[in-house]
């Protein structure tokens, strides 16, 4: 009778605590996936920024003990994060995928005129120039899948500034006197 | 009491480590100028980033500016990883492809992942595109 009288509150204090630990954990959980969902907004900058800033670190280390994968994989793989971090993880899976496939596409030739240029075959103006052509062709795509406000949450620039920003980001890291200059203007 | 004391020694080290690590401790910060290429609509900002102290900061291209600006994601290395990120800083800049294995942004990055942490994408202007055509933390081989 003793004992039973000492092993019920043990029981009863054992179950609260667990209820408790799980009650917290799932609303903890809840919390963090509404962090997640949908676009990115003041509220969730900060939360979604060291969460994601983690999952970029932690997957450039699993890229690292796997030298076979290719460039255009690594930064495919970079991407979805920004993808999700500024669209949500809860945004269309076909519609990613098929951004991520665009993307990839674009990637894959960008790699190929990398290595010519770095063995020589052509120069820096020519690795501009056909980049830029295939860079924009692949947004524009990209610009059919998404709306206005998803491609500019994404890019951080409108529609109507495709053409021409291969160029811009490239010039941004050269001195005055040598910056590509885009032969179509 | 020669139990008590027994227990105090691995306390005692914890808190003499604790501070060492303190005590060693750098700060590595990456800074958002914000000084954009003047083109119409659309801007890109330059970055840079900084171990320990303003005077010791690294940016790609190399001769790239490296002072004003506002800091733009702040993390914590210790002494390993603070030499860490100022050997990739000067590595990097000699041996990435401007424009082809990456820009400032992913220059950046190979120097503030060493304290945990990555440019804050959304304030800096044109870093999703970089990451686009890029990744993170772009292509810095032989470093």
């Amino acid at each position: 009778m003793k004992t039973a009288k000492l092993i019920f509150p043990a029981v009863l204090w054992v179950f609260l605590l667990c209820t408790s630990a799980y009650a917290q954990n799932t609303s903890h959980s809840d919390d963090h996936q509404s962090k997640l969902d949908g676009p990115q907004n003041v509220l969730n900058l900060k939360y979604r920024q060291d969460f994601y800033a983690k999952k970029s670190t932690q997957l450039e280390r699993e890229f690292s003990e796997k030298p076979w994968l290719g460039n255009s994989d690594k930064a495919a793989g970079h991407f979805s994060i920004v993808f999700d971090r500024t669209l949500g993880v809860d945004f269309p899976k076909q519609k990613k995928d098929s951004v991520l496939q665009l993307q990839r596409e674009i990637l894959e030739q960008k790699e190929r005129l990398a290595n010519m240029y770095k063995s020589g075959s052509i120069s820096f103006e020519k690795y501009v120039e056909q980049s830029s052509g295939f860079i924009e062709v692949g947004l524009e795509k990209i610009s059919k899948t998404l709306t206005d406000e998803e491609f500019i949450g994404l890019f951080q620039f409108e529609k109507t500034e495709i053409r021409g920003s291969f160029y811009k980001l490239i010039n941004q890291g050269l001195p005055e006197s040598e910056r590509v200059v885009d032969p179509r203007k | 009491m020669q139990i008590k004391r027994m227990l105090n020694i691995p306390a005692a080290c914890f808190f003499f480590l604790l501070f060492c690590g303190q005590a060693n401790a750098e700060a590595i910060w990456g800074v958002d100028t914000n000084v954009n290429v003047p083109v119409a609509g659309w801007f890109l900002d330059h970055t840079y980033v900084c171990v320990g102290s303003s005077s010791d900061c690294y940016a790609f291209p190399s001769w790239s500016s490296t002072s004003g600006g506002s800091v733009n994601v702040v993390g914590q290395a210790n002494s390993t990883q603070a030499s860490a990120a100022r050997a990739r800083g000067t590595c990097c800049a000699s041996n990435m492809y401007y424009g082809i294995d990456g820009v400032c942004h992913q220059h950046s990055n190979q120097v503030l992942t060493q304290a945990g942490k990555v440019l804050s994408g959304s304030t800096i202007g044109g870093y999703s595109y970089s990451v686009f055509l890029f990744g993170t933390f772009g292509t810095c081989l032989y470093c």
